[in-house]
């Protein structure tokens, strides 16, 4: 279990989390969903007691990590967001070393080293050098190396980022099968449908501030049933803001000069008297796009913009 | 200290993947100290001689006297000397096989005792450069100390010369008559010459003085030169793995493992360790057998340079966890090493250096750690103030780690 509470961590006037608090259970994996920058990696580093919060309390299965920091890490395994990996040794010698750094011996380590190359698909390839293995084969070792010492808590910073689709969904079913085991998983991505095939709980991260939080159905309650509709073109946006506002169920979530995100209640009844409006306003409408409620649509009405921006 | 033991091994592996760079951390020292030895021997060899015939036209006692001259003291290691004809000679001159002709004219010793004047002909081989000079200076000098001769024992040898000329020899008192008018010329010139400002001082020597006269040659007092270079070369090399590890992600994943920090920083010297002492016993095992130093020395002075390597590495983790880049790293360590080298006795040996570099240089990390491995190897010297270096290197060691182990921790990881 993994408790964190007013986490804060500041750099200078940079406030890169700010107050977060979360609870993450054995057996459920816990999403931190934010865009690049949003303080995601530097949570996973304050729970791995790489970085040391400004305030706030993190607990790894009820041991301080600041306080009882070795107990808390030696329960943990991190899968970094990069590589961590020695490439001129082989997969057995990465796995076998830090299997040593977490406490593992003789026939114990050789054995659980043997298992976690079966596991990864690596056994055929295990005295090679990694250098020579492709990116795939890299992050699976790069999982394996933190899942060799069977941590209880796993934290996976962006474990998916630039890793081929076929990987991916290697990827996230070895994350689902450390969760069927019990092991409790705080995993950080940007993406949306990552986040949502994957986590039990989500928190939707901007700016190092929690914005939303919640399990799934919760989650897609604060939105409503409202549509994600994306027009782009030439605007003026006080004509169109002036059309807009009382049109009943219609939220402006951003609006400039070339580009309009509104959240729609049941949109595709609505678009008739939607593009009447925006003609009005003088709106040279050229695309447009309608998203069903998810959790991206969320962000876009707490934020304002993309998560992926 | 098991993970120091797997952290040491993980290191090791690494080298041993590596070999090249190994190579190149020892084959540069190598090849430099090989280099500056042949440059100050000469390449070995035995030192090139002036080959001069000389032509004796006038064959007195006073030119065989000069042709004698060059027989004696340093000149005879430079010159050898062949008498020949005129013609015979000139023909081996222009034929190259020697350096030059000398030909004294006839009536040359007895111009010399009349003070007229009188040539002597050098003909040189235009196609050597340095030796026929060598002979051209040597026979000016001659030229000279003849002058002086002449103006002390003028008369002495003008006896002698008319005495030999006779057909019976200079007679018995003639030869008295001449050895005491030099002998009292000498007398006459020794209040001159030597005045009684010399004393004669007694001293007990020990056997340390004995010892200091033990002739080093350039070669022997290089060795711990090469050695200590090569040490800083694989120093550096290693110390430099702490940004290949920070940029792979291995720095921080063992920073996050509840197996102490400390431990992997140690099996990183563990490695380190490892290669110092391979490297000074394989270098000091070739160095000590080729210059015939005692063998029974190697232990000690492995174990000296192994430490002293270690000292060094430390130096320099500490310098590269001080940068922000790993450029940076690599200059500052880089601006640290080569005048430390330079001015340590790294590149020549200390005895080689101007005396005041050398007192700086016996300062320097790396020239005090030479200077006691010279203790060790050319002297064989182990006793208390060998135990009171390795006390002091332990000591600077430790001091170093703690400073590695602080930056490390704080900014180093989290940069």
């Amino acid at each position: 279990m993994i408790e964190i509470e007013g986490l804060e961590k500041r750099y200078g006037d940079l406030v890169a989390v700010d107050n977060i608090q979360l609870r993450a259970e054995p057996g459920r994996i816990f999403g931190l969903l934010g865009p690049n920058g949003a303080g995601k990696s530097t949570t996973i580093g304050c729970v791995s007691g790489l970085i040391t919060p400004s305030a706030g309390r993190v607990r790894v299965l009820g041991h301080d990590v600041a306080s009882d920091g070795r107990a808390a890490r030696a329960s943990l395994g991190v899968v970094p967001q990069e590589l961590a990996l020695y490439e001129d040794l082989s997969a057995r010698e990465n796995l076998a070393f830090w299997a040593s750094a977490y406490g593992l011996r003789g026939p114990e380590r050789a054995r659980r080293v043997t298992e976690v190359l079966e596991s990864m698909g690596l056994a055929d390839r295990a005295k090679e050098p990694i250098k020579k293995f492709s990116g795939g084969m890299k992050r699976r070792l790069n999982f394996g190396c933190a899942v060799v010492h069977r941590p209880k808590v796993l934290l996976l910073d962006e474990p998916t980022v630039g890793v081929d689709p076929q990987s991916r969904v290697r990827i996230l079913d070895l994350v689902r099968e450390q969760v069927e085991a019990g092991t409790c998983v705080l995993y950080t991505t940007h993406y949306m449908e990552e986040a949502e095939t994957l986590c039990d709980e989500l928190a939707i991260i901007d700016h190092g501030r929690i914005i939303a939080q919640g399990t799934l159905p919760e989650l897609r309650g604060i939105l409503g049933e409202m549509d994600v509709l994306r027009l782009g073109g030439r605007f003026d946006p006080d004509a169109v803001r002036t059309a807009l506002v009382g049109m009943a169920g219609v939220e402006i979530a951003a609006l400039d000069e070339e580009n309009v995100r509104l959240a729609v209640e049941a949109a595709s009844t609505k678009l008739p008297a939607l593009f009447a409006a925006m003609a009005q306003a003088g709106a040279e409408v050229r695309e447009t796009t309608l998203t069903q409620p998810n959790l991206e649509s969320l962000f876009i009405k707490l934020t304002g913009k993309e998560l992926r921006e | 200290m098991r993970y120091f033991a797997a952290a040491a091994k993980k290191d090791l592996a690494r080298i041993a993947k590596d070999p090249i760079a190994l190579l190149t951390w020892v084959g540069i020292p190598i090849v430099l100290g090989g280099l500056m030895t042949l440059v100050s021997s000469g390449g070995g060899g035995s030192s090139p001689t002036a080959q001069l015939v000389v032509t004796d036209l006038d064959d007195s006692l006073l030119s065989g006297f000069l042709v004698g001259a060059f027989g004696q003291g340093p000149l005879a290691e430079m010159v050898e000397v062949e008498q020949l004809e005129l013609e015979p000679g000139r023909a081996r001159v222009d034929a190259g096989d020697v350096s030059a002709q000398l030909v004294i004219p006839a009536g040359f010793g007895a111009a010399l005792l009349a003070e007229t004047p009188t040539a002597l002909e050098l003909i040189t081989n235009p196609a050597q450069r340095i030796l026929p000079g060598i002979l051209e200076e040597s026979l000016s000098m001659l030229s000279e100390a003849a002058f002086y001769v002449h103006r002390v024992f003028g008369d002495q040898l003008r006896d002698l010369t008319q005495g030999m000329d006779a057909e019976a020899g200079p007679s018995s008192a003639e030869v008295a008559r001449i050895s005491v008018a030099i002998r009292d010329s000498i007398e006459r010139l020794q209040g001159t010459l030597f005045p009684p400002v010399l004393s004669l001082a007694s001293t007990t020597r020990s056997v340390e003085d004995e010892q200091d006269d033990l002739e080093w040659t350039f070669g022997i007092l290089l060795l711990p030169s090469v050695l200590f270079m090569a040490l800083f070369f694989v120093a550096q090399g290693l110390s430099e793995d702490l940004w290949v590890e920070r940029e792979q992600g291995t720095l921080r994943r063992a920073a996050i493992a509840p197996a102490p920090f400390a431990q992997f920083l140690l099996g990183k010297l563990g490695a380190g360790a490892v290669v110092f002492a391979g490297v000074t016993a394989v270098g000091l095992f070739v160095g000590c057998s080729w210059h015939g130093l005692p063998l029974s020395r190697l232990p000690a002075c492995v174990l000296w340079a192994a430490l002293s390597g270690l000292v060094l590495q430390l130096l320099l983790l500490t310098m590269q966890s001080l940068a922000s880049t790993r450029r940076a790293g690599s200059i500052l360590t880089n601006v640290a090493l080569f005048p430390l080298l330079m001015i340590g006795g790294g590149f020549l040996p200390l005895e080689a250096l101007p005396d005041g570099m050398a007192a700086i240089g016996s300062w320097t990390p790396n020239g005090w750690a030479m200077i006691q491995l010279k203790e060790v190897l050319l002297y064989g010297r182990t006793g208390l103030a060998f135990g009171g270096a390795i006390v002091v290197q332990l000591a600077i060691g430790a001091l170093l780690f703690l400073v590695t182990h602080a930056r490390l921790s704080r900014s180093f990881l989290q940069a």
